[in-house]
C-alpha cells in the first residue's frame, strides 16, 4: 500500500467525489441538469463542505458545471451518449433520436479524387496512390459541430459516392452508392486540441478530443474505407457492451 | 475582406496541413514508418503531394503532440508509442494475458455506497462498499489510475485477496464472475491530482472510462472509474453486422 498522508487523502476524497458527481451530471439524473445543494451533497455522499467544494471546483474547472452564487450548480450542457455497435455503422436500425438517427448534417470541406496515401493504403491492403476518394467534413448535431473526419475510400467504390447525397450521415451516404458495411474496427485514443480543431469545432486548443481510425469492410472482407476522425468529447461519449460468450 | 472570409480563406489554406498532420500521425503511432525514422522532408512532399510549409508545419504539430521528435542533422523520429489493448479485453470478456501487468493499491477500505454507485449497481445508496483504488501498470510503466466500488457480498473475498496483477486476474483469484461489462469511454484532461498520480503534467489526455461489471446471472456488483494516461493507451474495437461472417486476419 502507497503511504498517503492527511492532505493527500483529502485530495483523493475530492477526487474521487469529482469523479462520481461528473457521472451524475453527464447522466443528468439531476432536475433538468441542476445538482442538489452542497449540503444535500454533504450528506448523500458523506463528504465534508470542503471536498464538496473542492470537487464541484474541479467540474467547474472542467467547463461541466456552472456555479452561481444564490443559484446552485448546473450542467452547462447538452450530452450524448452514443452506442458503440451505431458508432460502427453495423446496426440495422439506429435510435432515431440518436447521432445516426438522420439529425446528423455534414459540413463538407473537401471532395476530390486523390491517390491512396501510404497508411490508408496498408490500412486497406492495397497499393500506394490507388485512386481514391477523399471526403473531409465537419458533422453537426443540434446546431453544433460534434467532430470532424476525413474519408478515404478506394475506387471502384469512391466512384460510387455522390456529393448531393451526402445530406445526413457517413454511412448513409455509403447505402446511398449501394455499399455495404459489414464490419468495421476503431482505433481509439483520447489527445488535445489544436489549433485546427479550434477553429473547426469550435473548442479551445488544448481541449480534450476522441481521435479515431477507422476501416470499413463490405460483405466479402474487403477494406474499402479508411479514415481520420476528431470528435469533441465533451458533447459524446461513447457506450460498449460486451457479455462473454457462453464456453 | 471580411473578418470571416479572412478567416475561411486562412483555414482553407491550412486544410493540407491538418490532413497530412492526420496520415503521418497514423502511420507513426502504427509502426509504419521503418526504424522509427519519418522520411525526409522532400520525400514527404513528393509522397503526399504537398508543399515544404504543408510538410513542416503538420511536423511541428506531431512533434508538438509529443509524437515525433525533430533532430537537427538527423532526421524526424517517432517517439510516442501506444499500447493498443483490444477493447474486448478490456471489457474482461475473453480470455487474456495478463502477465505483462502490475497494480500497486492506494486504497482498500469499506465505505458507505455513493448515490451514483448505488444507481448502476441496483443497491440502496450508503449500503456497505469496498473502495479499491490502485495505479496500474503495464510493462513496468504506469498507464492509469483505477477506482473502483464493490458491492458485498462479492467484496468479501477481495478483502483478502493478494492484488498485484491485473483486476480481471484478482477477481478470478477471488472466484468472481465476470459475465457482462458496459464501459462509457470518452477523453478528459488530467487535473492536478491525476497528474501527479501519473506523472502528467495538468492538461495532458487522459483516455476516461466509466465501468459496470455484471456476474453471469446478470447482477451488477462492481463500478469503476478509470483513468488511463492517452499517450500510452489506446483500445482497439471492431463490430461486424449481426450475422456477417468475421473478417479473417483484420
Amino acid at each position: 500500500m502507497v503511504g498517503r498522508n492527511r492532505r493527500e487523502r483529502g485530495l483523493d476524497d475530492a477526487r474521487r467525489l469529482r469523479d462520481l458527481l461528473r457521472a451524475e451530471v453527464k447522466d443528468a439524473v439531476f432536475n433538468g441538469g441542476r445538482l442538489p445543494s452542497e449540503e444535500q451533497l454533504m450528506a448523500d455522499y458523506r463528504a465534508s463542505r470542503a471536498t464538496v467544494r473542492s470537487a464541484l471546483d474541479l467540474l467547474r474547472d472542467e467547463g461541466l458545471v456552472e456555479r452561481l452564487p444564490g443559484v446552485g450548480t448546473h450542467a452547462t450542457q447538452e450530452f450524448s451518449v452514443v452506442d458503440l455497435g451505431e458508432q460502427h455503422g453495423v446496426v440495422d436500425k439506429p435510435q432515431p433520436a440518436g447521432l445516426w438517427g438522420g439529425r446528423q448534417r455534414p459540413n463538407i470541406i473537401d471532395w476530390r479524387e486523390v491517390p491512396m496515401p501510404p497508411v490508408g493504403a496498408a490500412a486497406l491492403g492495397c497499393a500506394s496512390g490507388i485512386r481514391t476518394l477523399r471526403v473531409d467534413y465537419v458533422a453537426w448535431f443540434d446546431g453544433a459541430p460534434m467532430g470532424m473526419a476525413t474519408n478515404y475510400v478506394r475506387f471502384p467504390e469512391g466512384e460510387r459516392l455522390k456529393r448531393d447525397r451526402f445530406v445526413t450521415d457517413w454511412y448513409a451516404l455509403l447505402e446511398s452508392g449501394g455499399l455495404t458495411i459489414s464490419e468495421t474496427t476503431f482505433l481509439m485514443e483520447a489527445a488535445l486540441s489544436d489549433i485546427h480543431d479550434e477553429a473547426l469545432l469550435q473548442i479551445p486548443v488544448g481541449f480534450p478530443i476522441m481521435l479515431m481510425e477507422q476501416v470499413i469492410y463490405d460483405e466479402h472482407g474487403s477494406a474499402y474505407n479508411f479514415a481520420t476522425t476528431r470528435g469533441r468529447s465533451d458533447r459524446i461519449a461513447t457506450l460498449s457492451r460486451q457479455r462473454r460468450s457462453p464456453a | 475582406m471580411t473578418a470571416l472570409m479572412r478567416s475561411m480563406t486562412r483555414e482553407r489554406r491550412q486544410h493540407p496541413t491538418r490532413w497530412l498532420r492526420d496520415l503521418l500521425r497514423a502511420d507513426a503511432l502504427s509502426g509504419g514508418f521503418a526504424g522509427h525514422v519519418l522520411p525526409s522532408e522532400p520525400d514527404l512532399m513528393l509522397t503526399y503531394g504537398a508543399t515544404r510549409s504543408t510538410v513542416r508545419e503538420a511536423l511541428h504539430l506531431l512533434a508538438a503532440e509529443g509524437i515525433v521528435e525533430r533532430l537537427q542533422g538527423t532526421g524526424t523520429l517517432v517517439i510516442a508509442q501506444r499500447y493498443a489493448r483490444r477493447l474486448v479485453e478490456v471489457h474482461g470478456v475473453v480470455e487474456s494475458d495478463f502477465g505483462l501487468f502490475a497494480s500497486k493499491v492506494l486504497a482498500r477500505r469499506p465505505v458507505p455506497m455513493p448515490p451514483s454507485v448505488a444507481r448502476y449497481l441496483e443497491q440502496a445508496p450508503g449500503s456497505p462498499c469496498l473502495l479499491l483504488e490502485y495505479l496500474g501498470a503495464l510493462e513496468g510503466m504506469t498507464i492509469g489510475v483505477y477506482t473502483n466500488y464493490i458491492a458485498y457480498p462479492e467484496a468479501d473475498a477481495l478483502e483478502a485477496t493478494p492484488f498485484d496483477t491485473h483486476w480481471y486476474q484478482f477477481l478470478a483469484d477471488a472466484g468472481l464472475q465476470v459475465g457482462e461489462t458496459d464501459l462509457l469511454i470518452e477523453a478528459l484532461a488530467a487535473d492536478s491530482y491525476l497528474a501527479e498520480l501519473l506523472n502528467l503534467s495538468p492538461g495532458d489526455p487522459l483516455l476516461a472510462m466509466q465501468q459496470v461489471i455484471r456476474n453471469d446471472d446478470g447482477r451488477p456488483y462492481n463500478y469503476a472509474i478509470l483513468r488511463s494516461r492517452g499517450d500510452r493507451l489506446s483500445l482497439l474495437s471492431r463490430a461486424g453486422r449481426p450475422g456477417a461472417e468475421p473478417i479473417p486476419g483484420a
